[in-house]
């Protein structure tokens, strides 16, 4: 599909000229009349041809009720004598112009339908928009009128009308818009975009109000917008110009109906992409059509169309035969995928060559291979592939049967069944693990001299690591050619999805919307990363539709909409990418004071992770970086792990759901191992993230990890991934990642007791302290680096009102009421401070002193349910025992 | 159908333009346009039909020995065969090729021999 702005702008300076298109070397102009009488007489003339055509099929039907009549009252007896047929009589007369009358009623609709002209396959390159000075400069030439569907016809009249009752002097692409959005086919297009039409019509009139008023004429703007729709119609092989060709020549020409179409939620991709899944469901239809009418020629047995096959028993039990299940229709078509299918049949044509299809786990290897078996079924395929079968290997049923023993004889044996049939293509799936599988001879090795001897080809696929790391070194390298099957792009893959979205609809009786299609593609690319695309959108939209399908109906149809596939994404990948509930964007507003219930002081800190998450929920943030990279510097004992638990508490649920790494146990150069995996081991690191990528991580005491690991992570904060030691790309793009380190503490707090402020201490640590530990591109890739400031006697004062809070609370469980005054409690937060440690000699003294002296009272059995335990300044503790009951 | 362009009558005049112009249109269609459909329709079936049956496969294929057979016995045999194959075969196309130009000639004949047919008949009326 092409939407070719540039020509049309191109075109607004050549007002002279005549624009068309040019399709082999013919020039296709507009030639029809939209005027008001050309439309009356046209009208008219389509209802008096229609009435003669009926006229017919009434004039034959009576004839035949007559004759009928006739031989069975008067002639029944005679009807099988010559005489009746040679002697003149009426009812033979009704008989004979009853059959006259058929032939006029069928020359009619043949005529009829014949009015339209099918638009002709471009057979020399692809159709050119152009325009020419005049008619006779072009050497031949044809009419577009006449390869308008009726739809489009009745989109150029009622665009006529509209101009002529509103007094618009000229008809433009405005027009033909809002004349297109009575089209079944727009509305369709509206609907699965999600839009209502009056949303976009309504602005379009309030803009037609701003047209040049005058005596409508269907002028040059819009002869240009047909040709563009005769144009788009042409390059997508279609048979005739239909209305939404219209609809799609008149959005390319006017960016004020790009911008109403935008407004209302459909950007430039969006409205192609919606058009070309329309314009496929129609091209996959005929090809169906076309591949039915031909598939019952291919022979689904053995036996091949010249019997000079023979059995192949053994090679059936262990291989599929996909030409057979072409034929059964067990195979989706192949979309969008050209360029590769015509790789393979280079390939194959170019020297009876072995191919390896090369691409990773869902990106399409397998439907290309489906594709050719269509191909084949339809026999549009080189000479070395016709009234040939595609089967199957399955190597595992090669290499398993009989405990492993004899794999090398059975593989050999299945090949010279291929040699005998001499009618059979192998197709072997992920043919890498056939290298160091056997005995004492390689599996892989068997093939490639089988290969040599040239009574037959392959076609294989692997994955880019099966490939570089066993297949090319083996001595079956050589022999396969290489052909790379790349990820599909976006627009691509969407349409990709488009074509397959019809049978999951069918299945599960639910209808998608274009922007449920384009989230399976984004969001799988985005947060599924062991398969690719377009096999993860796929099954992303799969398992959605399945859901949706199983609702309660309470009206017809039940839409799959973005926020179904995202839910069903946020299951999977455990990342919350729904929309954002009011509930929950309060909750983001108020992060700080959230934060503050946990974590005392350290203002710049929170600020930052506050900041970093509403980032990230808004999606306002890169997509190729981690969420946040955070290192948070200080003494011990300030809150540095205390906020990366609260933010995980607040964010991700619960304190727990983060994933923590001391990196004091990881100073040898071998940790990497343990962090990332190697040896067939999964690293300890990946693996934590690959099974939840949406967490935070943490990382204590980052300075006492070896130099490599800092380097590993240099990629992790720059790209947002990891290759694992087993070759896996590990996603950390929705990871908040917190370092911790205790490197410049005394600096911190010598500048602090003098009084410098925390911006002052933050320069010079950055400039001069922490480049002593850290490299300085590895301290850039920190999004903030946040000096924690030492806590003040206030602070802890603060933190001690916490504290108990918490003794209270575990108190409260078992049935006990704890109470304590605010000079106990400054008591105890004097004698928990310590400038060198923070908050950390506070947790002792509470042990000590109060929750020591509430357990001697338990085990003494002087404290009840119900009671209250007291705890007063000097460090005493009284139980008032609870009223008798 | 008439100039859909031009014309400026009403329903009637319309209608007799129409009348005119398929009185013309009718036998030319029928004999021009018509008859290359129907042709095209008749051969596109018989060829289909012999493609079914795989007529020019075992043509094509009369000295390949038949199921991967390639000793001297096997190759008289298979030659055999297929002399046998592509005589029933074909007979079986050439039957179907008769049916279809059968059809083919009634749809030739059919306006010509109706209105012939249906003129000679109307004389019975008028005798009546």
């Amino acid at each position: 599909m092409n939407l070719d702005l540039s020509l049309l702008q191109e075109n607004e300076s050549q007002t002279s000229s005549i624009p068309g298109v040019i399709i082999d070397g013919t020039f296709w102009y507009w030639d029809g009349a939209i005027d008001n009488d050309a439309i009356t007489n046209r009208k008219r003339a389509h209802r008096i041809a229609k009435m003669f055509q009926w006229f017919g099929v009434g004039a034959a039907g009576v004839s035949a009720i007559i004759f009928v009549l006739e031989v069975v009252t008067t002639y029944a007896t005679e009807i099988l004598t010559v005489d009746f047929w040679t002697e003149p009589h009426a009812a033979l007369f009704a008989f004979w112009f009853g059959v006259l009358s058929a032939c006029f009623a069928w020359y009619k609709a043949q005529s009829i339908a014949g009015e339209r002209t099918m638009i002709p396959r471009a057979m020399n390159g692809v159709p050119e928009q152009t325009s020419v000075p005049s008619l006779s400069a072009a050497s031949q030439k044809r009419g577009i009128f006449s390869t308008l569907s009726l739809d489009a016809v009745e989109v150029c009249e009622t665009a006529f009308l509209l101009a002529k009752t509103t007094g618009h002097a000229d008809v433009s692409a405005l027009h033909l818009f809002a004349a297109s959005t009575a089209d079944r086919d727009v509305r369709v297009l509206f609907a699965r975009l999600g839009m209502s039409v009056s949303a976009v019509v309504d602005p379009v009139r309030r803009k037609m109000a701003t047209v040049t008023k005058g005596d409508a004429v269907f002028g040059l703007s819009a002869i240009r917008v047909l040709c563009n729709a005769f144009f788009q119609a042409a390059s997508n092989s279609a048979e005739e110009v239909s209305g939404l060709d219209c609809f799609a020549a008149a959005y390319a020409a006017d960016p004020f109906l790009q911008e109403v179409m935008f407004a209302s939620g459909a950007d430039q991709d969006a409205v192609v992409n919606a058009l070309a899944w329309l314009r496929i469901q129609d091209t996959l239809h005929r090809r169906y059509l076309s591949f039915r009418k031909t598939a019952g020629f291919k022979p689904t047995g053995n036996m091949n169309r010249a019997y000079t096959a023979v059995a192949t028993p053994f090679l059936d039990s262990v291989t599929d035969d996909m030409t057979r299940s072409a034929v059964y229709g067990g195979v989706e078509f192949c979309v969008d995928r050209d360029a590769e299918m015509k790789a393979l049949l280079r390939s194959i044509e170019g020297g009876n060559q072995s191919v390896v299809l090369v691409g990773n786990p869902g990106v399409g290897k397998g439907a290309i291979i489906e594709g050719l078996a269509q191909l084949m079924v339809e026999e549009r395929v080189p000479n070395i592939l016709k009234d040939k079968r595609l089967l199957r290997m399955n190597v595992s049923h090669i290499v398993s049967a009989e405990g492993g023993n004899g794999a090398e004889e059975r593989f050999l044996y299945a090949l010279s069944e291929v040699a005998a049939s001499g009618n059979i293509i192998l197709v072997i799936e992920n043919i890498h693990e056939l290298v160091g599988v056997g005995g004492s001879i390689d599996l892989s090795s068997i093939l490639a001299g089988e290969l040599e001897k040239n009574y037959t080809f392959v076609i294989a696929t692997s994955t880019p690591s099966g490939y570089t790391e066993k297949l090319e070194r083996s001595s079956l390298g050589p022999k396969l050619q290489h052909i790379a099957i790349d990820e599909p792009d976006r627009n691509l893959a969407i349409r990709i999805l488009e074509s397959h979205i019809g049978g999951i609809e069918n299945q599960n009786n639910v209808v998608f919307t274009y922007h449920a299609v384009a989230a399976c593609v984004d969001l799988a690319a985005r947060y599924l990363h062991d398969i690719v695309l377009p096999t993860s959108a796929l099954s992303v939209a799969r398992e959605a539709a399945l859901d949706v399908g199983k609702r309660p109906r309470t009206q017809g149809l039940v839409w799959v909409t973005r926020e179904d596939i995202a839910a069903r994404i946020s299951e999977q990948s455990k990342v919350p990418v729904t929309s954002i509930s009011q509930d929950e964007g309060q909750k983001l507003l108020q992060l700080e004071s959230r934060l503050h219930e946990r974590v005392i002081g350290q203002e710049a800190a929170i600020a930052s992770v506050s900041s970093a998450l509403r980032r990230a929920r808004t999606e306002l943030r890169s997509g190729s970086r981690p969420i946040a990279n955070f290192l948070f510097l200080g003494p011990t004992g300030v809150g540095k792990t205390e906020l990366a638990k609260t933010t995980s508490e607040v964010y991700f649920g619960s304190e727990n759901a983060m994933v923590r790494f001391d990196m004091s146990e990881y100073q040898n150069q071998e940790s990497v191992t343990r962090l990332i995996g190697g040896n067939g081991q999964a690293g300890l690191l990946t693996e934590a993230i690959r099974k939840t990528p949406f967490t935070l991580l943490l990382l204590d005491e980052l300075e006492k990890a070896h130099p490599d690991i800092l380097n590993l992570f240099l990629s992790v904060m720059d790209d947002g991934r990891l290759t694992d030691g087993l070759g896996r790309t590990i996603d950390f793009t929705n990871v908040i990642l917190i370092a911790t380190s205790n490197a410049g503490t005394q600096f911190i707090q010598d500048e602090v007791q003098k009084g410098t402020d925390l911006a002052g201490i933050k320069s010079e640590l950055m400039e001069n302290q922490l480049r002593q530990v850290y490299r300085p591109e590895f301290l850039n890739r920190f999004d903030d680096v946040i000096v924690f400031s030492p806590l003040t006697q206030d602070d802890v004062a603060a933190i001690t009102y916490l504290m108990v809070a918490k003794i209270e609370e575990r108190l409260k469980a078992k049935g006990l009421t704890f109470q304590i005054d605010d000079d106990a409690i400054h008591e105890l937060a004097e004698q928990g401070y310590d400038p060198k440690f923070g908050a950390r000699p506070l947790r002792r003294v509470l042990q000590d002193k109060v929750e020591n002296l509430i357990a001697d009272r338990i085990l003494q059995g002087d404290v009840g349910r119900r009671d209250t335990v007291v705890y007063h300044k000097g460090g005493t503790i009284t139980v008032e025992k609870a009223a008798a009951l | 159908m008439v100039d859909m362009q031009g014309s400026q009558g009403g329903y009637a005049g319309g209608m007799l333009r129409e009348l005119g112009s398929d009185i013309l249109r009718f036998p030319a269609w029928w004999y021009g346009a018509g008859l290359l459909r129907a042709a095209t329709y008749a051969m596109s079936f018989i060829t289909g039909y012999a493609r079914r049956l795989g007529v020019g496969v075992w043509i094509q294929n009369l000295f390949v020995p038949m199921f991967g057979r390639y000793d001297w016995q096997s190759r008289i045999i298979s030659v055999f065969m297929r002399l046998v194959n592509i005589l029933g075969r074909g007979f079986v196309t050439a039957i179907v090729a008769v049916v279809v130009l059968g059809v083919f000639v009634a749809y030739v004949s059919l306006p010509v021999v109706s209105m012939v047919l249906a003129v000679y008949h109307a004389t019975s009326i008028f005798a009546l």
